[in-house]
């Protein structure tokens, strides 16, 4: 299994490969190998939209992270 | 004409037209599907309605604790053995995360192959009822014997002699009346309770597993709800030379069909993860190359064990186990693995072996009992690999916050027996469906009572115990050097009567 850390200032749903589940931002998600799509859950709020990314050769102390910033309203 | 001439020729025309009345009612059954509605389709991330877990009852709070079970195939053997765990589970009171329930109640999905798909479906209908009536409609029952009297029945030979209907369908429509009762899919729809019932079945075309799930069925662009449970299970249970395949339509590709993004995802891992690689493109090329037909066979010749559905649900990101993984704090898989070990006596001739039946029966279950090894020791390995993650993640004190439950692989299959006589016994047990009546009840209790004494088990319930008590969250006791725990739940368990068979 890969690891990846999806950094986010709130606590907010993520969203991988189109698909919504019990994933959360700012906790290690677990995931098989491959290549993943990633979005955070509505309000639109955030950028980038989505972020495409590898996920190969992580262990859950060097987790592959992804940043997403919050949008100024 | 004479009148009497003209009554004969006019019967005849009744006759005739009857004939092909029925066979066209024939042909469409055989092979009928409704083709998805535009407001079925699915999305991108593979949500819609039907049969897929996220549609059936339960949140949160049935999470917590998340068991599946895997029934292997091997006929009777494998149905009988599942029943006997099903027993087992329901006397194993717990109290954790609910009150007064048993492990039975906390079952979420079901996966099973062949034999074992009698026990899953009909539980997955009936319930509880599994207990009341199905040893007598189909564990203490010569259906091999009753599958024979309708090929022999000369109605059915005017059937038989369509391309379109063979041994397969008139098995599926056996089951249909006599086990299943006219039930389809809607039926598990409507009643939306868990265990989700994944039963498996191979894709001759491909060689890949196909599961009688809506996710599926979206790929052959195809409404699982008006699907004949019967179908599957016979689909499933579809023994290569003694069965022949069942078919099904492909009407893809469909107007509006969304580009599935796990998939998408999937075919660019080709040197990051080949079997995530080649399952998206099986799973694409319903699609992207659509056939006409899916040929299906026993789901054994792509995984005995049924386990592999699982897996993938854990491992993938669209699977109903990883997307709801941050729930679930206690994960319990039982693989139940009616495998046989017949003695090697084609090694003991220096003559080539007869094509039939020596080389064909070989064919078709070599591949089979290979991938019961190769999935039960993936699910190990991928168990030791979280138990070191949540280790590290636990040392971090806080720094780093996983969720990730490690699950509890329990196989229970015959080489647990202690006595070697007696395991011998039952590896002789064979793969069919009519077994002596003793036998049948020597397998039911047998699978009570490997559940009971298992150790992986034991320990489980020893921290569902734990977690009752208060203390959740700490090492399990599964951790323990030691291999004999004491949990008053499986002391409670009171197997079946085993019987005479088999004696000394």
């Amino acid at each position: 299994m890969e690891y990846l850390l999806v950094t986010f200032e709130e606590d907010r749903g993520v969203i991988v490969n189109s698909g919504t589940g019990a994933w959360r931002t700012n906790q290690i998600l677990m995931l098989e190998a491959g290549t993943y799509v990633v979005a955070l859950a509505p309000p639109a709020d955030y950028s980038p939209a989505g972020i495409w990314l590898v996920l190969d050769n992580t262990t859950v102390i060097t987790p592959s992270e992804i940043i997403f910033t919050k949008i100024p309203s | 004409m004479t009148a009497r001439k003209y009554l004969v020729h006019l019967r005849l025309c009744i006759v005739v037209a009857g004939s092909l009345f029925s066979l066209v009612t024939a042909i469409s059954c055989a092979t009928s599907t409704a083709r998805l509605r535009t407001d079925q389709l699915p999305n991108a991330g593979g949500a819609g309605p039907g049969y897929r877990f996220e549609n059936l009852a339960g949140g949160k709070d049935e999470n917590k604790l998340f068991v599946c079970l895997a029934f292997s195939g091997g006929g009777t053997r494998a149905a009988a053995l599942s029943y006997g765990v099903m027993l087992a589970l329901r006397q194993t009171r717990i109290d954790w995360p609910r009150q007064g329930k048993t492990l039975l109640n906390e079952v979420d999905c079901i996966s099973s192959v062949s034999g074992g798909s009698f026990t899953a479906a009909y539980y997955g209908l009936y319930h509880d009822r599994l207990f009341d009536d199905f040893e007598d409609r189909f564990l203490y029952r010569n259906i091999q014997g009753g599958l024979l009297l309708r090929a022999v029945y000369p109605w059915n030979w005017f059937w038989l002699a369509s391309p379109y209907y063979s041994r397969i369908d008139l098995a599926a429509d056996m089951y249909d009346e006599e086990l299943f009762d006219h039930s389809n899919y809607d039926i598990l729809i409507h009643q939306a309770h868990r265990p989700f019932v994944i039963m498996n079945a191979t894709n001759i075309g491909t060689g890949n597993r196909f599961s009688f799930t809506q996710d599926q069925f979206d790929l052959i662009g195809s409404d699982l709800g008006t699907y004949p449970i019967a179908r599957a299970v016979a689909a499933s249970s579809a023994f290569p030379f003694l069965l022949s395949p069942l078919t099904l339509e492909n009407y893809q590709p469909l107007q509006g069909f969304p580009a599935l993004t796990e998939y998408q995802t999937g075919l660019r891992d080709y040197y990051n993860n080949r079997s995530r690689y080649y399952w998206s493109q099986s799973q694409l090329s319903y699609v992207d190359k659509p056939h006409p037909y899916v040929h299906l066979m026993d789901g054994g010749l792509a995984d005995n064990i049924g386990l592999r559905s699982i897996i993938n649900a854990y491992e993938q990101s669209n699977g109903f186990i990883s997307r709801n993984i941050s729930d679930i704090e206690r994960l319990v898989i039982i693989a139940v693995n009616a495998r046989t070990v017949s003695n090697d006596t084609i090694s003991d001739s220096r003559h080539t072996p007869h094509i039939i039946p020596t080389v064909a029966m070989a064919t078709a279950t070599i591949g089979m009992d290979n991938y019961s090894f190769d999935t039960v020791d993936f699910a190990d390995r991928l168990a030791n690999d979280l138990k070191q993650a949540e280790e590290v993640s636990a040392q971090s004190k806080g720094k780093l916050k996983l969720h990730a439950p490690v699950p509890y692989v329990i196989e229970l299959s015959f080489e647990s027996i202690p006595d070697p006589q007696v395991r011998q016994k039952f590896y002789s047990i064979s793969t069919s469906f009519h077994l002596p009546p003793n036998q049948v009840k020597a397998l039911i209790n047998m699978g009570c009572v490997m559940l009971k004494n298992d150790p992986k088990f034991r320990c489980m319930l020893e921290d569902l115990e734990r977690d009752a008590a208060g203390h959740h969250g700490e090492a399990s006791a599964c951790n323990d050097k030691k291999t004999d725990w004491h949990p008053q739940a499986a002391q409670q368990i009171v197997c079946p009567d085993p019987g005479a068979w088999p004696g000394n």
